[in-house]
């Protein structure tokens, strides 16, 4: 309420109120304030004042020294901050509120003066160009209204404004005014609209209004582990926790999920009465709990008694299902980016799986070479007592035998002088078989051809042949001198048949030698030893020997000293690069195997040499320069499913051994790189050379 | 008035010292099998004709299938699609033949019989006593003569049944 605080003298008044103009614009505030005290007449004063500063300083000067302003007329476009701003200051001056302010205006457009109009600063709008009916009009409004608020007395001083009816009218203004603003200043805002409520407040509003409306119902008490409310029962009413903790727990085929208390806020079963369905939850108290119960028929009678608990308990709904939904959304979200992540994490799986599948090939395929290293192992070692019987007897059989003729003819020359001839013949034949060259099938047939045809016996022209006899002469002599041709064949034979024994044996320990040498590298890891370049290659031309049939193999090897090394790998190596070269060529291919040695400059040097070269070409199809890297790469690879001995080691494995050794190894096609190396005869394609440089001197480097 | 048709068998071998024990170990069937041998099968070729001009029948082939040059699984396909040489039993003799190899031998060459090396020479001789025997009796060779050297109930009951002829 305002305060006009002089008390009014009905004479006085005249000296005491008066009306305020304001407009910048000299004429138009002569015109004003001219008309304006002409509708009001002498029973007030007009005051003038050109500008917002100059209207409130005469305004607060004439209220210091007690006089009253009932009306302002603030013209809107004054410079600087306007009239609508002249008015809300005045509106929010303690002492220039109660006047009544009238904003005259040029703009039908209330935009400018919204502010104004919501803080109410504004009571009056008169439209310029105004006329003097819509001026009086306002004029009468405001004055009236202003006195009969303030100065009731006064209104007999304006008869010509002043009738029954229009202070009716401002009766009735005012007091809507002042419901409006008491209304908004004094009540509280309905709960529900109320920000900023927390639970608490609700809690003890609600139990104060219900302990009103249900004259103040008994407290329930439980201790911890209690069940409140049992799960998926229906629900007859609802707990106001008003001490302790209660969990909140719900059973699904997911497990057991708790829900913690916040999510259903301080009032228990709210959720389940209000959508009349079953308990979603179990309430447990997880400490010792207080709680108020309150029944449904006791809810009803609350609600219908007082009218907050309906609005707190809805609030209560509200807030426990804002708090639901927000939860819910948030765990959408997590849900959302957890799938994302999830596909990620597929895709990664899948990849690996992937990988893990390619490399589980490999090692199985590694576990069957180790095994199949192991077998091999096992074989040469039990190899060794029986080739070396095989060896040692085969030279026996031929020393015995010797020996055993030698003895016969002992016999012969004492008692039967005859047999000394036989003897000599069969020892004789016995030495021509050893070191008789295989006879060519075709060379055989031939002989015995010309032989049957010249006796006309072809089973004894077989038999010559086979006493070694491929002369048609000598055989003819031999048959008119009656020789015991058998006799000759089956010394013959035994010759011939003991070298191939000798023959077979060594081949057999030659084989399992370079077995034993290419596997001894497997075990010796640390054991260098002075390596043959040479015979490393040469045992390894050995182990391959039934692949290189087909082809043509030649090797051209200088002398070169011994390097430091470990043979069974280097071994590895070279068997690996024959094979290559082996099915590079193909059948009817050509191989061709150099070693020498090479000066620091990379120039062949025999003094002065510090590596060693070896280079294994072939005359097959070349290697594509784009996939030569690819090629050293470690994989492994079978033939025909089944694994050849030496292959399948890879080149990357190659690469290793030899840069365990110091060196490098390179492919390259066509056959032109180092210069001496002319291509392979017969042009059956570009070729590829391997060529693994080794130093002499200096010890491998540790891997 | 036809003389005993003499039957041949042809070793096809180029290891000069396996060669030699196979020819060898069937010196029992020499009285009524003439043995030859070849290095490898251009020379098996010429070898047939040589038996051809000398009026052997050849009866069996016994190849090792590592040969240089054509295989000698090769050989015997080429054999079996020759209206000539149709009929010649074929055995592989070998260590080195594979899966595919054994396959097609027989599949596309109708492989009588193979023999794994080392082999034994009572199973060598078995193994062609009864494929010559075969072929006297698919061919319609006089089997008389081979009674007593080859399977001799086999050759007695293919008799019977030409007596029937």
């Amino acid at each position: 309420m305002t305060e006009f605080g002089h008390g009014l003298d009905p004479r006085g008044v005249r000296d005491r109120a008066f009306i305020l103009v304001v407009d910048h614009d000299s004429n138009r505030l002569r015109a004003l304030a001219a008309k304006v005290a002409e509708l009001l007449g002498s029973g007030i004063e007009v005051i003038t004042a050109d500008s917002d500063r100059r209207a409130l300083d005469l305004a607060g000067q004439a209220l210091d020294a007690g006089r009253s302003m009932p009306v302002a007329v603030i013209e809107r476009e004054l410079p600087g901050s306007g009239g609508a701003r002249l008015a809300l200051d005045m509106a929010g001056d303690a002492q220039l509120r109660p006047t009544h302010r009238i904003l005259v205006t040029a703009s039908t457009s209330l935009d400018s003066i919204a502010e104004a109009l919501d803080g109410r600063a504004i009571d009056g709008l008169l439209i310029r160009p105004w006329s003097t009916a819509g001026l009086r009009a306002q004029l009468q409004a405001r004055l009236v209204t202003f006195l009969v608020e303030h100065d009731r007395g006064r209104l007999a001083d304006f008869p010509r404004l002043v009738d029954d009816a229009v202070v009716a009218k401002a009766e009735q203004r005012l007091a809507q005014r002042r419901a409006a603003s008491a209304r908004i200043d004094e009540q509280e805002t309905h709960v529900l609209l109320e920000p900023q409520l927390d639970d608490h407040e609700v809690v003890r509003r609600l139990v104060d209004a219900l302990d009103r409306s249900l004259g103040h119902p008994p407290r329930l008490r439980v201790g911890p582990g209690t069940v409140l409310l049992q799960q998926d029962t229906s629900v007859g009413g609802i707990y106001v926790i008003l001490d302790g903790q209660v969990v909140l727990r719900r059973e699904s085929e997911a497990g057991v999920r708790i829900v913690h208390r916040g999510a259903t806020g301080p009032i228990v079963g709210l959720l389940a009465l209000a959508t009349q369905q079953r308990a979603f939850l179990e309430v447990r108290a997880a400490t010792e709990v207080r709680a108020l119960p309150v029944t449904l028929n006791q809810l009803s009678r609350a609600i219908a008694a007082e009218s907050d608990v309906g609005p707190l308990l809805t609030r209560t709904l509200i807030d426990a299902l804002a708090n639901r939904l927000r939860d819910a959304d948030e765990l959408q979200v997590r849900i959302d980016v957890l799938n994302s992540s999830l596909e990620a994490e597929r895709d990664q799986l899948t990849d690996a799986l992937d990988r893990l599948e390619k490399a589980q090939m490999q090692l199985i395929e590694q576990a069957r070479l180790a095994t199949l290293g192991e077998l091999a192992a096992g074989i040469a070692h039990e190899l060794n007592n029986p080739a070396a019987a095989l060896i040692r007897n085969a030279e026996h059989v031929v020393d015995t035998t010797n020996r055993l003729l030698t003895r016969l003819r002992r016999h012969a020359d004492d008692e039967r002088p005859g047999l000394n001839r036989v003897l000599d013949q069969l020892q004789d034949q016995l030495a021509t078989g050893r070191r008789s060259e295989p006879l060519a099938s075709a060379a055989r047939r031939r002989a015995r051809r010309e032989i049957g045809d010249r006796l006309g016996d072809p089973d004894l022209a077989r038999r010559l042949i086979d006493a070694g006899i491929t002369d048609v002469g000598r055989a003819a002599e031999l048959v008119a001198g009656g020789a015991d041709v058998e006799l000759l064949a089956v010394g013959h034979e035994l010759g011939v048949q003991l070298r191939n024994l000798e023959l077979a044996s060594s081949r057999i320990a030659d084989l399992v030698n370079s077995l034993r040498a290419y596997l001894r590298g497997e075990s010796d890891d640390a054991v260098r030893a002075d390596v043959d370049v040479v015979q490393t290659m040469a045992d390894a031309l050995r182990l391959v020997g039934h692949r290189l049939q087909d082809l043509t193999v030649e090797h051209d090897y200088s002398a070169v000293p011994a390097i430091q090394g470990r043979p069974g790998p280097l071994q590895q190596v070279w068997t690996n690069l024959i094979t290559n070269a082996v099915d590079a060529a193909g059948p009817g291919g050509r191989i061709v195997v150099r070693i020498d040695t090479l000066a620091d400059d990379g120039t062949v040097s025999e003094d002065g040499a510090t590596s060693v070269r070896v280079r294994v070409e072939d005359d097959g199809p070349g290697i594509d320069s784009s996939i030569r890297d690819e090629l050293f790469r470690p994989h492994f690879t079978t033939k025909h499913g089944r694994v050849s001995f030496g292959s399948g080691l890879g080149l990357g494995i190659c690469r290793r051994i030899v840069e365990q050794h110091g060196g490098t190894v390179d492919l390259d096609s066509p056959v032109r790189a180092t210069g001496d190396a002319g291509p392979p005869a017969g042009g059956r394609g570009p070729g590829t050379v391997a060529t693994v440089v080794l130093p002499i001197s200096s010890p491998p480097s540790p891997s | 008035m036809v003389d005993r048709v003499e039957l041949g068998v042809l070793v096809v071998e180029d290891e000069p010292e396996v060669r030699d024990a196979i020819v060898r170990d069937l010196a029992p069937l020499g009285s009524v099998l003439r043995v030859e041998s070849a290095d490898d099968v251009p020379d098996a070729r010429e070898a047939l004709e040589e038996l051809a001009d000398d009026d052997v029948v050849v009866a069996l082939v016994l190849v090792d299938h590592r040969l240089p040059g054509t295989t000698g699984v090769d050989f015997l396909v080429e054999l079996d699609h020759t209206p000539s040489t149709r009929a010649v039993r074929k055995v592989l003799i070998t260590g080195q033949a594979d899966h595919q190899d054994t396959i097609k031998a027989v599949n596309q060459a109708r492989l009588n019989h193979y023999i794994a090396k080392p082999w034994q020479p009572d199973e060598l001789l078995a193994v062609v006593r009864s494929a010559v025997t075969d072929f006297i009796i698919a061919t319609g060779v006089d089997p008389l003569p081979f009674v007593a050297h080859l399977d001799g109930p086999r050759l007695l009951e293919a008799m019977t049944h030409r007596g029937d002829r």
